[in-house]
């Protein structure tokens, strides 16, 4: 080191410094160590709850749907008729002589579809008003 | 995880994850081994104990924040560097303090030395004035919290840290004329001062 002109002075200055830096009083040290503790604790690896979230409800997620999934994929192949009629599975069991089920049953595809409706609801409860005013208007 | 900020080819982007925890343990060392003085020239900067802890801290955030991924022998003066930020930036605060305080409350010159500032502490005799030697402890703390910054800082840097003109003209972002300028002064006002006590 090119020190300046050591005086006496000078070097009684340089002692008294490093003897206040070492005795720091122990409230002051602490404060120092965790203020070092905070600039390192930036080395710290961030956690990324986004992802790890994501991964960690993926599967609760997946589950329900799954299961709407499959439920609408099976009411869309029973409209198109792909699987066994509902309908006609009851049928053999329900046939009673001219029962209202066997008139529901026999009717033609579209007008069952109309009744399973909710803004039919009306026509189903009053399905037998509705039959005589249809065999009303042929006459 | 690549250090933040780390330049290309330094120790912790070459290493990558794996340098992390060796460049922690590097850090813990450099910051342990010149905390404590650090913390002398912010109290001898700003007087007041807690800005002078908070100043220091902010040096250390921004320390290990932006030049972790330096070579390690560089470290020493960008410490320096970032801390005598730190303290200006300290001081310049408390001047704008001072404005407002002074502009509400007693319309003081401007340019006149921040009243704020010269009141001492009531909880923090001065770490010098810890020692056995009251006198010279105190008579020095006052010459030395008594010059400008600049030339605090010069003699500290100098003086104390042992850094050489160039060092210290790196460490205070000013040119190595400044430095000796500085530096002369300094030593004048402190011989003045200190010759009869020390």
């Amino acid at each position: 080191m090119n020190a300046p002109r050591d005086d006496r002075w000078i070097l009684r200055s340089r002692a008294l410094l490093d003897e206040s830096a070492a005795r720091l009083p122990p409230a002051r040290a602490r404060a120092l160590a965790e203020a070092r503790e905070r600039a390192l604790a930036q080395l710290a690896p961030e956690p990324r709850l986004g992802w790890r979230r994501g991964f960690l409800a993926g599967p609760a997620l997946a589950l329900p749907a799954l299961v709407l999934a499959l439920g609408l994929g099976v009411l869309l192949l029973a409209r198109q008729g792909s699987l066994p009629d509902a309908a006609s599975d009851l049928a053999p069991a329900a046939v009673v002589e001219d029962s209202p089920t066997t008139r529901l049953l026999s009717l033609p595809e579209g007008e069952l579809e109309l009744l399973a409706t909710g803004e039919a609801q009306d026509l189903v409860e009053d399905y037998e008003f509705y039959v005589w005013l249809g065999n009303d208007a042929t006459r | 995880m690549p250090a933040l900020d780390a330049e290309p080819g330094s120790a912790a982007v070459l290493l990558g994850v794996a340098a992390e925890p060796a460049l922690t343990a590097a850090l813990d060392r450099f910051l342990r081994g010149v905390e404590r003085r650090a913390l002398r020239h912010a109290e001898l900067a700003l007087g007041n104990p807690d800005d002078a802890l908070e100043a220091l801290q902010d040096g250390m955030l921004r320390f290990v924040k932006h030049y972790r991924g330096k070579p390690q022998d560089e470290w020493p003066l960008l410490f320096w560097r970032v801390l005598d930020s730190c303290l200006i930036d300290a001081l310049r605060r408390r001047r704008r303090a001072g404005r407002w305080f002074s502009n509400w409350f007693g319309g003081a010159v401007e340019d006149e030395p921040d009243p704020l500032a010269q009141v001492p502490d009531p909880r923090e005799p001065g770490p010098l004035a810890r020692l056995g030697d009251a006198q010279a402890s105190a008579a020095l703390e006052a010459a030395l919290r008594g010059l400008p910054h600049r030339q605090r800082q010069a003699f500290l840097l100098r003086v104390w840290e042992g850094l050489d003109v160039a060092q210290t003209a790196a460490a205070l972002g000013i040119s190595e004329g400044s430095v000796k300028t500085h530096l002369f002064r300094a030593l004048a006002a402190l011989r003045q001062k200190l010759e009869g006590h020390l």
